[in-house]
């Protein structure tokens, strides 16, 4: 029997995806206009982390990969997709084979990471090294709130936004005053997405407003 | 990682409420009735521009505010149509609350608004932007 590679810890079959959530359209999560695959489950769970709800491995919104890429392909008028989390390299192998389906379609991929850029490299898994050849961006490093970001699509400033392929090199220019973006997506039935990095303290207030008035 | 999350919008601020349904062309009555096929619903506030029956906001004893029209029950085709007239108004209001809730809060916070989009599959996207 050959035992292949799965670096989720989850025992899912490896064409599943473990999603925490999914949008079709963003312009906060990487140069131009993305859909962005937030994946379950982190291993690192750093202080302060914005998304603390994506780090269990318990199955939330479970995703056939070639179902999530017809989803991602239909949408037609996207310049890539964005994998975040979660860990994005805790389902490395899941996510390289989307990758690769994405990537044959012209889109570009920006996959963020708790692991910072050497740390991947050394570990030199097989499907930690496939994910990184999907990789157009890498934003790695983990998250520390104490470092004030200067990036605006990184959410704190030891963070580093590395070019792996470089059709994106021009997409990610750092503005000279550091900036924050949020963006609101306000679905049919009133329901609101918020994501980007506007702060955990706005975020909060934003969400208390809508329901508090 | 960016930031995510989601958040259900209640109903709870009276006056914006209003607003948002005047902004969307609706005039507006409080402390009335609306018809509905099951006969008339007593409620807080309601839009009076849908011809026969209307939409309203019943207020909940937590401050909230239901919104109540008759979209179930009908039968005949034409109350079909009505029913689905209802329910499209009803997610135009959702929609105009929640974004009046979200640029208010996030100009109060100092961000700017870049951008405003409404997609084709009716979602609304905005970009704000805060300089620090």
């Amino acid at each position: 029997m050959m035992v292949h590679d799965n670096s989720d810890p989850g025992c899912r079959p490896k064409s599943v995806l473990n999603l925490a959530g999914f949008l079709a359209r963003s312009e906060v999560n990487g140069p131009g206009l993305r859909a962005v695959v937030w994946v379950q489950g982190c291993p690192i769970r750093c202080k302060g982390c914005f998304n603390p709800q994506s780090w269990s491995f318990s199955p939330a919104h479970l995703v056939a990969v070639d179902e999530l890429a017809e989803q991602i392909l239909a949408l037609g008028d996207i310049d890539g997709v964005t994998f975040s989390g979660g860990e994005p390299f805790a389902q490395a192998t899941a996510l390289a084979d989307l990758g690769r389906s994405l990537k044959r379609e012209g889109l570009s991929i920006v996959t963020f990471t708790g692991y910072m850029h050497d740390r991947i490299l050394r570990d030199g898994r097989p499907s930690y090294l496939r994910l990184l050849m999907m990789t157009d961006l890498l934003i790695a490093g983990p998250y520390i709130p104490s470092c004030a970001s200067v990036h605006p699509f990184t959410g704190s400033g030891n963070q580093c936004a590395i070019v792996l392929n470089g059709n994106l090199a021009s997409g990610i220019a750092v503005p000279g005053t550091p900036c924050r973006q949020a963006e609101y997506t306000i679905l049919p039935d009133g329901s609101i997405t918020v994501t980007g990095f506007p702060g955990p303290h706005v975020t909060r207030r934003v969400a208390a407003r809508c329901r508090r008035g | 990682m960016s930031h995510y999350s989601r958040v259900k919008t209640l109903f709870r601020h009276r006056e914006a409420l209003i607003a948002c349904l005047k902004n969307l062309g609706y005039e507006v009555e409080t402390d009335t009735t609306i018809r509905g096929h099951h006969g008339e619903h007593t409620v807080d506030i309601a839009v009076t521009r849908t011809k026969g029956y209307g939409i309203g906001f019943v207020r909940n004893g937590d401050g909230t505010y239901d919104m109540v029209a008759d979209w179930w029950g009908v039968t005949g085709a034409g109350e079909r149509k009505i029913a689905q007239q209802l329910k499209d108004q009803a997610g135009a209001i959702q929609k105009e609350y929640a974004r009046k809730m979200v640029l208010s809060q996030a100009l109060a916070d100092g961000f700017e608004l870049v951008s405003e989009t409404s997609e084709t599959d009716g979602t609304i996207r905005i970009v704000m932007r805060r300089w620090d």
